[in-house]
């Protein structure tokens, strides 16, 4: 895990260092901390880790051991609020042609039966492309308000791109919850 | 001599038609007159970059739309006879330059009379009430921006003049009632953060309260009501918070468990509550087999609830609901989104028992969120 939480930090990017320093000054530290330990910021498809460490304990028992990867009860679609790529032309892990991966992302914890493991998984919107319209989902497992805007579903996370239009949704598996 | 019979026959026949005949008529134009409206917010996902503001009378019937382009969000101002309908628009329908905009309507035309460009760092979010908010005088609008690092933009309709506050690790905007220079937000310690606009009306200084709530293991949903002088919120697991977002700083002033007694059931939706400031009461749409995870639930029922005297007074149910509200002019209809089968539905209140009841519905909307009743 910490090889990960390295990865993430490393993904960070100079307008978001440049966004926490403004609001540190503004606000004070603790507050500017509070940002980056819920806010998805960087460059890369993975996320500066936001989720809670107490959620861990109640990782997800969610989904169906059959579902395909074109329902919603896939296992890893947890906490996934959209369309699913995998039924627009792309796939689990990759936008359909023409969409480009959302720069910020929101994150679920998501446990897989087959290997009794808890995930962590990046919920990438894709970019740019007409809204895809097929297979929509809304699962909630550890969601919570925007004011945890990393664990947050109800936003477009393709903001930070441009275009900034919302076309579907991947989930792409970061790491392992728990480990290290 | 009978073919000439038929065609005299047909003659008089084709005179009698012409006697009936239809005038050529003009086209009209419809303009809404002075009702209450509900209006219903809808993103409508599948196809985004078309979303709408429906306009309905209290009986359901659709009285025309607004535009919402992308991801709007809405708020009626019934004083000045308008609506503001904040959004997003892309130069080429989905793609090319993001341009975002106040749009204002007018509320009897239905036309966009005017727009203010905003920052395009507004929230591109489903419509939830508190995103968007208006200074208890209307002077003044508050959008709340999201790149995602989180922000505030504190906008004068009259002068245009905006300047940004941030709200970093928060999120929702909350006037105060008294004040039109005060609004919170919430945030992911569980605290609320205040702020008051200064003089020059070009910052706000922002105060923290004392921990308020517990964001991890029973946040507050974002949807709040309000009392006469008090903000109230829902938890995940049922719990109501009354809020005074008054003073410089935030504070609790009371709270209950409408889930008291009933374990396995939890309030849920996207506007999970309504609030009669008149009578005290509540309207939760509850749902059974709660659990983590379940707090976009539709409802099971909708459980009328005594805020002040803390008492469960009646349970109705009321399938598939995930918005309700209330209206300020009578306080015996709610109205409600059914997302499980797109419509919108009102519902009378008994008003001695508080048992709630379907009256009518309409068939309407595709991803609906924000239900709201206004003159």
């Amino acid at each position: 895990m910490d090889d990960v939480i390295g990865k993430l930090l490393g993904a960070f990017d100079r307008a978001a260092e440049r966004a926490a320093r403004k609001s540190a000054q503004m606000i004070g530290r603790r507050s500017a901390l509070s940002m980056l330990g819920s806010t998805l910021v960087g460059g890369a498809l993975v996320p500066l880790l936001p989720f809670d460490r107490s959620l861990r304990a109640n990782a997800a028992e969610g989904g169906r051991a059959d579902a395909t990867e074109e329902e919603c009860d896939y296992w890893r679609y947890c906490a996934l609020d959209g369309f699913l790529c995998s039924c627009c032309g792309g796939s689990v892990t990759a936008c359909p042609p023409g969409a480009e991966p959302s720069k910020v992302t929101w994150v679920g914890t998501c446990h897989n039966a087959k290997d009794g493991k808890d995930y962590i998984v990046s919920y990438n919107d894709c970019c740019g492309k007409t809204t895809c319209g097929r297979c929509q989902c809304n699962t909630n497992l550890r969601e919570r308000p925007g004011y945890r805007m990393g664990v947050h579903n109800d936003i477009n996370w393709c903001m930070a791109n441009t275009p900034s239009m919302y076309h579907c949704t991947v989930s792409v598996i970061v790491g392992v919850s728990g480990k290290g | 001599m009978m073919r000439s019979a038929i065609m005299l026959a047909g003659l008089l026949a084709a005179q009698a038609c012409a006697a009936q005949e239809l005038a050529p008529e003009k086209i009209g134009k419809t303009v809404l007159g002075d009702f209450e409206r509900v209006y219903v917010a809808d993103v409508v996902l599948p196809h985004m970059v078309d979303g709408r503001v429906y306009v309905l009378d209290v009986d359901l019937n659709l009285k025309g739309m607004m535009e919402s382009g992308f991801a709007g969000m809405m708020l009626a101002a019934p004083q000045r006879g308008q609506v503001y309908v904040p959004t997003s628009f892309y130069e080429r329908l989905t793609r090319g330059a993001r341009t975002d905009v106040v749009q204002v309507f007018d509320a009897h035309t239905l036309t966009v009379t005017d727009e203010i460009p905003i920052a395009a760092a507004r929230a591109q979010a489903l419509t939830y009430r508190n995103l968007f908010q208006a200074s208890s005088d209307g002077t003044t609008l508050f959008i709340q921006d999201a790149t995602p690092a989180t922000s505030i933009d504190v906008l004068d309709v009259a002068s245009r003049r905006r300047f940004e506050v941030q709200n970093p690790g928060c999120y929702g905007i909350y006037p105060s009632l008294t004040n039109p220079l005060r609004f919170s937000t919430l945030c992911g310690g569980g605290t609320v953060g205040s702020y008051t606009i200064n003089e020059a009306h070009d910052g706000a200084a922002r105060k923290t309260s004392a921990k308020l709530f517990d964001a991890t293991n029973d946040p507050w949903f974002t949807h709040a009501e309000h009392d006469v002088d008090s903000y109230l919120f829902v938890s995940y697991k049922g719990t109501i918070a009354r809020v005074s977002l008054e003073d410089e700083t935030a504070k609790l002033l009371d709270s209950a468990d409408v889930a008291a007694g009933a374990p396995g059931w939890a309030p849920g939706g996207f506007q999970p509550f309504a609030y009669d400031p008149k009578s005290g009461v509540a309207y939760v749409l509850m749902h059974g087999d709660a659990a983590e995870g379940s707090h976009k639930n539709p409802s099971a029922e909708i459980w009328s609830y005594d805020v002040k005297g803390k008492k469960l007074l009646a349970r109705s149910p009321a399938a598939g609901l995930t918005s309700i509200t209330i209206s300020p002019s009578d306080p015996s209809a709610l109205f409600a989104i059914n997302p499980v089968e797109s419509k919108i539905q009102r519902f009378a209140v008994d008003p001695q028992t508080r048992r709630v009841a379907k009256t009518k519905e309409i068939k309407l909307g595709e991803s609906a969120a924000l239900i709201e009743v206004s003159k």
